[in-house]
């Protein structure tokens, strides 16, 4: 193949913008603010207690982090599995995205456990519990962030010249790719298959066999809108050009994922005969109707022509989705679970910031990557639709 | 724990460990009772509530006082805890006139760790640091493994793996059935302090003959009850109450090795009704049918490899 334009170049441009100075100060206070928890203990920093011992950190930081991290999931897929790589040049930005998520999501696994300084024992041989769902998770969530980071080495070969380490690269490329399918497909379900095990303390909304499943399937749906919703930023935020058929395209695959959930999801309810417990539990009924309109809403917007090809309606799907997958988690693990008598938890300040911290870091990151690092298409340059995209995606073009 | 290791590096030699790898097929069974499971038998028509077990147990343990009030002038807490490893806890109904009754009444009732006889905190731990003892079923802590994850926390049927929040470098705080002291050919402290014979040791059998026994006689009646254990000569005679015709502990999520006898309903004791096949065992199940020996996940992998390979290839050379 001949030299051509460079697929994907550095956007440049000024750093230090009044945004990134603004978000950086907020994951200063959550540096700060962790420093704090590591000194003075979980007991002090967060609100938790023994009837909710998971809380924000778990289930925003940990299991929605990391299903927001799905998108360079999903579009390995759709690019070396099923070949279509007509979305190539979505590839990169999601990958930061992704790679962003998980290396949090593993940072904030670090900041939840109460032994820290233990951690190491997860690997000791003759500590292995092969039944644990824990044990399974933790040692994926780790290893696919690993593949994340090989996989942007690409990126990284560019930016400073070292072309010659291509073509091994991509030699070993379809190993990288096969295991960043299978790792996300095993830790994803297992997030979900967590709660199994606590049994009767789960309501029957969400305490099912199939509830692996339901994560991953879910988790694939927010794959689909994380990247919708990247790209909607990058229009937005740095002044991209919108590449609105690409979306409604990723819209017409992800619909299929996401209608396939719904049945699933319902069918399960039915079969269980569980929908019931809408009515048992106020605060869990209403929590179930919020998490399902947000997954309904969208699929009709998608399944609808026209309303799939207005842009604003498709970044509003892409927001439902992305809090459709979110409220499912916070639902699966604290609005349906029940403690022991007389146990509250609402999550404290500092577990808040920390939070907000860890986002802002992924905006922030994000930001200064995609400005000096080959991320994105070059700006000027136009494909038009259907026309013959360039040969990688992952893969270094040589 | 260097037994554990030990063991590993055994079954590493032998080869067995690889055979250890995949589970079964067909849905996995609760865990059986071990050979020589201990077992408890809580009494709550027994149990006067003069908390003497409480205090037997931090001492026996070495925990420390711990008080709701500001200026703790003796053990107060109210719940199991990062300090507190059993607890007695009243249920009263309108007037609680009558004890062991459900309506107007009141019952005491004594938690802490079930010892199951298939443990959730044992299936859920990513590193072993909770241990069924193979032969007596007690189950144990191990700290220098627990990495604090609070998976048995949030996973316990019974709410008794408890998290120290106040200990900045915490653990996990649970009833480990005065392991140290059964190892001495003593008793559990609590049992030990008893005066009522309310809690009893023996083994589970026993236990679960002595509670059937009890079911079995006439309310009203007089019963010579047991102290400490059945073959303790200190009884005493007292009248037979009206008791739940159930024992808990039996076959609740596949039986657990402290059972207890009630007046009032078990559910007004925090006691909840659990089905009898264990969450462990419905989750292992699950676990080990997806994940059979890695067949299914190296599969998919190969398969993977085979098409991102061709695709690439294919798309490279366009």
């Amino acid at each position: 193949m001949k030299r051509q334009r460079p697929a994907t170049e550095p956007m440049g441009g000024n750093i230090l913008t009044r945004p990134f100075v603004f978000l950086s100060l907020l994951v200063l206070i959550a540096v700060g603010l962790l420093l704090f928890r590591f000194v003075y203990g979980l007991g002090a920093a967060t609100n938790l207690n023994n009837g909710y011992p998971w809380g924000l950190w778990v289930v925003l930081d940990i299991h929605i982090t990391a299903a927001i991290g799905c998108g360079a999931y999903v579009l390995a897929v759709i690019m070396y599995i099923a070949n279509n790589r007509e979305f190539h040049t979505l590839l990169r930005p999601a990958l930061i995205g992704s790679t962003f998520a998980y290396t949090l999501a593993n940072l904030a696994a670090f900041v939840d456990i109460g032994r820290w300084w233990n951690f190491y024992q997860i690997m000791l041989p003759w500590n292995i519990n092969l039944n644990s769902v824990m044990f399974e998770i933790a040692i994926c969530m780790f290893l696919y962030m690993i593949v994340l980071w090989m996989e942007l080495v690409p990126p990284v070969l560019e930016k400073f010249g070292w072309e010659r380490f291509h073509k091994p690269y991509n030699k070993v490329l379809f190993i990288i790719v096969a295991l960043g399918i299978v790792l996300p497909t095993m830790h994803q379900s297992g997030l979900g298959a967590l709660i199994v095990v606590a049994g009767e303390k789960i309501s029957p909304l969400w305490q099912t066999p199939w509830i692996g499943f339901l994560f991953l399937m879910s988790a694939i749906v927010m794959g689909f809108a994380i990247v919708l919703f990247e790209g909607a930023l990058t229009v937005l935020g740095l002044g991209r050009r919108l590449e609105l058929h690409l979306y409604r395209r990723l819209a017409k695959l992800g619909r299929w994922v996401l209608a396939s959930y719904l049945v699933v999801r319902f069918a399960d309810l039915a079969y269980r005969d569980a929908l019931g417990g809408i009515m048992q539990n106020p605060v869990q009924g209403v929590m179930f109707c919020i998490e399902n309109m947000l997954f309904l809403l969208p699929l009709l917007i998608m399944l609808h022509p026209r309303w799939r090809g207005n842009a604003r309606l498709l970044f509003f799907s892409a927001i439902c989705l992305v809090l459709a997958g979110a409220v499912l988690r916070f639902n699966a693990l604290i609005i349906g679970y029940t403690p022991s008598a007389g146990y509250v938890y609402f999550p404290s300040v500092i577990e808040i910031l920390v939070s907000v911290g860890l986002l802002a870091v992924e905006v922030v990151g994000f930001t200064y990557i995609v400005k000096r690092f080959p991320i994105l298409p070059p700006r000027k340059k136009t494909i038009a639709p259907g026309s013959a995209p360039p040969a990688s995606g992952l893969a270094s073009h040589v | 724990m260097s037994i554990k290791r030990r063991d590993f590096l055994k079954a590493a030699v032998t080869g067995s460990a690889v055979a250890a790898l995949p589970g079964p097929a067909e849905a996995r069974p609760n865990l059986e009772v071990p050979p020589n499971a201990v077992g408890m038998l809580y009494d709550a028509t027994l149990c006067i509530g003069c908390k003497a077990c409480m205090v037997g147990c931090k001492e026996a343990n070495d925990m420390p006082v711990e008080s709701a009030d500001i200026s703790p002038i003796w053990d107060t807490p109210l719940d199991t805890s990062g300090k507190t490893k059993n607890i007695i806890k009243v249920y009263t109904d309108g007037t609680a006139e009558v004890k062991d009754r459900e309506t107007d009444g009141f019952s005491f009732v004594k938690r802490h760790c079930m010892h199951c006889v298939d443990p959730g905190c044992i299936s859920v731990c990513p590193v072993t640091a909770m241990r069924k003892d193979p032969d007596t079923g007690v189950v144990t802590y191990h700290e220098e493994a627990c990495i604090g994850c609070r998976y048995c926390v949030w996973a316990c049927p019974y709410n008794i793996p408890k998290w120290d929040f106040e200990d900045a470098f915490g653990k996990i705080n649970k009833c480990e059935f005065c392991n140290h002291l059964l190892a001495e050919g003593k008793l559990p402290a609590c049992v030990d302090r008893c005066p009522t014979g309310a809690s009893l040791f023996g083994t589970r059998e026993e236990m679960l003959e002595e509670a059937h026994r009890r079911l079995a006689l006439e309310p009203g009646d007089t019963y010579d009850y047991p102290r400490n254990t059945l073959d303790d000569p200190n009884r005493h005679e007292a009248v037979v109450p009206h008791y739940v015709n159930k024992v808990y502990g039996e076959t609740q999520g596949g039986g657990t090795q402290v059972m207890v006898l009630a007046g009032v309903p078990f559910g007004k004791l925090d006691l909840p009704e659990i089905a009898e096949r264990s969450f462990a065992s419905v989750s292992e199940t699950i676990q080990h049918t997806v994940y059979k020996g890695l067949i299914a996940p190296l599969a998919l992998l190969g398969g993977l490899m085979f098409i991102s390979r061709r695709n690439i290839e294919k798309g490279g050379t366009e």
